[in-house]
């Protein structure tokens, strides 16, 4: 087999086809996308964790002789694994950017779309379009799920509730989000371990630490923390008197994410790769 | 750097490169990679499938070119050079570390390539094996040309065109050969070696016979394509390994 030589072809592809558009650098990033088996488990990782650990939750603290936790709805009860989920998909946003650095496949990438940009900006889109469905798909599931769990116990919500649609969707919003700005950080460092440590360090660290400064302090900031965001996205009830109303801390977060994808676009533009 | 060229069709207007074969994603399979780089530009899935044909890559295609060898990424990194069907390829050291099989196959490519109309750029270290594919040689020593030539005037411009006698009565051929403008050299390794540089092996044979002197060896001495470039990249070597007498010069040592 190897050693032998086909013929060389001298069909020519037509020389007007060969060129880079927008829609062509989106479908070789979906290729790439679904062409790595990481990309698939970390997805499946996801929904596992949106469904798996809402379910989970809901039938622990619904048992519990206080019923819910304070500041948590039955909504925001049952999609508590978003919280969990959007670890994975801020892997996989990671991933998707810095594993083109570690293999080096980034030279080929930018050889092929040598205005560069619109690489970029691809991987965000099918990270984007990939992520939102499944995450929707998912956190209308652990919604049901924990809806059946917690009318057992006549505590459920229907969709029909007001604060449910906003709040499932905004689940799937926040996580999709979050990812955005995972994949951000993995442009913008080209390091897997440093992209995930910065990731974990401001989602999943400093919101824990910020309790122990003194509220007098931590009043002034603690909403425009992407977590705080979360929380209330996801149908939280807010104790804090400053808590942003879900749909402007949503643009906050979406402005997180195109700060930070504009900073990563600079740094690819500019520097070498 | 040396170029293969063939007849110029007007007809590919790109260049394929090959600059590195190992910028591929470890985890990906070789004909996805080539799938996404070939939809960035709208190339067809057909002509993936063909490319792979071209390098023999076909039964692996399928499997992560993370498991790869050295010589099937470095098939790998052609095949992508070929996607566009481009009129020059560009290919930096293709025969790196591949094996004597392999060498041959990219020998047979590239000339194949040429055939069919292709410019073939090819960089490489690896006098011997430009001596045998390139037609035209570009030599390039600190940023400065210094040859672009055919390889056969680049070997003749080299070569001082001596001639190695020897012969039992080397001492008193050696004075009848003497005269202006006529080196002699002799090895006390091996005395009965003459290298005469100014004399053609025909004036040399005739003036042994005219004297009865024995001759078992009359040879004209052709540089190879590696000592001519050590000649000509004498003054433009970067890291020039200190002289060791009579040391092969390293390949690896000179950038050209």
């Amino acid at each position: 087999m190897i050693g032998t030589l086909a013929p060389i072809s001298t069909t020519v592809e037509g020389r007007a086809r060969l060129r880079v558009t927008p829609a062509r650098v989106l479908l070789s990033e979906w290729t790439k996308f679904r062409s790595l088996r990481s990309s698939l488990y970390t997805v499946l990782v996801a929904v596992t964790l949106m469904v798996g650990i809402g379910a989970l939750f809901t039938a622990i603290t619904v048992n519990q002789p206080g019923g819910l936790e304070p500041g948590r709805s039955a909504v925001s009860t049952s999609l508590t694994g978003s919280f969990f989920a959007q670890l994975a998909i801020g892997v996989l946003g990671v991933l998707l950017i810095t594993g083109e650095y570690s293999t080096g496949m980034i030279r080929s990438s930018l050889t092929v779309v040598p205005r560069r940009l619109p690489m970029l900006f691809g991987k965000v889109a099918v990270f984007a379009g990939v992520v939102f469905p499944t995450m929707l798909i998912a956190s209308v599931t652990a919604f049901f799920i924990g809806q059946a769990i917690l009318r057992g116990h006549g505590l459920g919500a229907s969709l029909a509730a007001p604060e449910a649609l906003p709040s499932v969707v905004g689940a799937a919003l926040y996580v999709t989000v979050a990812g955005m700005i995972s994949l951000a950080l993995g442009a913008l460092l080209r390091n897997t371990a440093a992209a995930i440590t910065t990731f974990v360090a401001v989602f999943f660290v400093i919101p824990p630490l910020t309790q122990l400064l003194p509220t007098s302090w931590t009043e002034h900031f603690v909403h425009y923390l992407p977590s705080s965001i979360g929380d209330v996205l996801t149908g939280g009830i807010s104790t804090s008197a400053n808590a942003l109303a879900p749909w402007t801390g949503f643009a906050v977060l979406c402005g997180y994410a195109a700060v930070l994808i504009g900073f990563a676009a600079w740094r690819l533009r500019r520097g070498d790769a | 750097m040396v170029v293969t060229t063939g007849p110029l069709p007007p007809r590919w207007p790109n260049s394929g490169v090959l600059l590195e074969a190992k910028a591929v994603h470890t985890g990906r399979s070789a004909r996805n990679h080539l799938l996404t780089l070939a939809q960035t530009n709208g190339i067809s899935k057909r002509r993936v499938a063909e490319v792979i044909d071209i390098v023999g890559l076909h039964e692996v295609a399928g499997k992560r070119v993370g498991g790869f060898s050295l010589g099937m990424g470095q098939r790998l990194g052609v095949a992508s050079a070929l996607l566009g069907n481009p009129q020059t390829v560009v290919l930096d050291e293709p025969v790196n570390g591949l094996d004597p099989e392999g060498v041959r196959w990219i020998r047979i490519m590239l000339k194949d390539l040429a055939a069919a109309g292709h410019t073939v750029f090819v960089s490489s270290h690896l006098m011997s094996e430009m001596a045998q594919t390139a037609t035209r040689l570009v030599v390039i020593g600190r940023g400065r040309l210094i040859a672009d030539t055919t390889v056969d005037d680049f070997v003749a411009r080299a070569s001082n065109h001596s001639v190695t006698v020897r012969s039992p009565e080397a001492a008193r051929l050696r004075e009848l050969l003497q005269g202006p403008d006529i080196t002699i050299t002799t090895t006390t390794r091996q005395p009965d070696v003459l290298d005469v540089d100014g004399l053609t092996a025909e004036h040399i044979g005739r003036i042994a016979w005219q004297n009865q002197l024995p001759i078992f060896e009359l040879t004209v001495r052709q540089a190879s394509l590696e000592e001519a470039f050590m000649t000509l990249t004498n003054d433009s070597v970067e890291y020039r390994s200190t002289d060791i007498a009579s040391a092969e010069p390293v390949d690896t040592a000179v950038k050209s």
